[in-house]
């Protein structure tokens, strides 16, 4: 899957594009407690802020992949490749961390970057993951690409994450962020029309702000062992 | 997170109390425990801000009504 980030929302946001920033990423790394040569990958890491924080802010050995070469060439950290997660080009039992930060939620299906994961983390690795999710199960209705479109209910992430291998250690819903994005998108941009242009391109009738209330998107932070 | 929210139009208005012209300046709007930077007219005495009505009852107003969601 291809995607680029829209400018009008790397303004708003800042170079790290995802609730809540570098504030969750800093509360995965206190939870976690990674020695201080620990190998860390973060996928889709985009321009390379959750990189660049791990690597001068704690130390860690850090590389990246994104699907993006845009925004990896405007990356500060050298060691990010052009890959995607469902093929990445590292060895079994590699990481003692990976990063996937506001990510899975675009790939389809999950499982198959969930095995990936699973292949390169070490025995008791952890998975540090923060996405959305819909806090109100029912009927998908997100026929176009975006973040969205991949987003489950909670029981279904670690339903996917247990299928894959994964042990669930922490889930936080930190929806407060979420709001707080969009709130800053919309008084940016004008609208709540703008809003939903802007992750939802292209003409989807189903795509109103109804729907989407209904679905009652959240935001969690999770953090996953290697079994 | 600045922007300019402010109108030609708005810059004619005068503080009565200090009885000076408004001037386009940074506010910080807080509404639920969010925080959000604009640039505003507002007096440079005292620092009273004005808020029109389009914008108030416009982009303030599904702003506030977002963070209000559960």
């Amino acid at each position: 899957m291809q995607y680029d980030i829209p400018e009008k929302l790397r303004a708003v946001t800042g170079d790290s594009i995802r609730p809540g920033g570098l504030i969750l990423t800093e509360r995965a790394v206190d939870f976690c407690g990674f020695s201080k040569s620990a190998r860390i990958v973060d996928i889709g890491c985009g321009f390379g802020t959750t990189l660049s924080h791990l690597r001068h802010r704690h130390g860690f050995r850090v590389c990246g992949i994104d699907i993006s070469a845009r925004m990896l060439s405007g990356s500060p950290v050298q060691t990010a490749v052009q890959a995607g997660a469902e093929n990445l080009p590292f060895g079994a039992d590699v990481f003692e961390g990976i990063f996937c930060e506001c990510v899975l939620s675009l790939l389809s299906p999950p499982e198959r970057a969930l095995d990936e994961f699973h292949r390169v983390l070490r025995s008791g690795g952890y998975l540090v993951m923060s996405d959305l999710y819909l806090r109100n199960p029912g009927k998908r209705f997100y026929p176009v690409s975006s973040c969205l479109s991949g987003a489950v209910t909670k029981s279904e992430r670690i339903m996917q994450l247990s299928d894959c291998g994964f042990e669930l250690l922490l889930w936080e819903d930190h929806s407060g962020y979420l709001k707080e994005m969009a709130a800053r998108i919309v008084w940016r941009m004008g609208s709540r029309e703008d809003l939903m242009k802007l992750f939802f391109p292209g003409h989807c009738s189903a795509c109103d702000w109804a729907s989407i209330q209904r679905a009652r998107p959240g935001y969690f932070l999770l953090i996953a062992r290697k079994k | 997170m600045n922007g300019d929210y402010s109108r030609p139009e708005d810059l004619a208005w005068k503080c009565r109390r200090c009885d000076v012209n408004l001037v386009v300046g940074p506010a910080v709007l807080t509404y639920m425990g969010n925080r959000i930077t604009a640039d505003l007219p507002q007096c440079p005495v005292c620092g009273f801000v004005m808020i029109s009505e389009e914008l108030a009852l416009g982009k303030m107003a599904e702003v506030e009504q977002i963070l209000e969601d559960k």
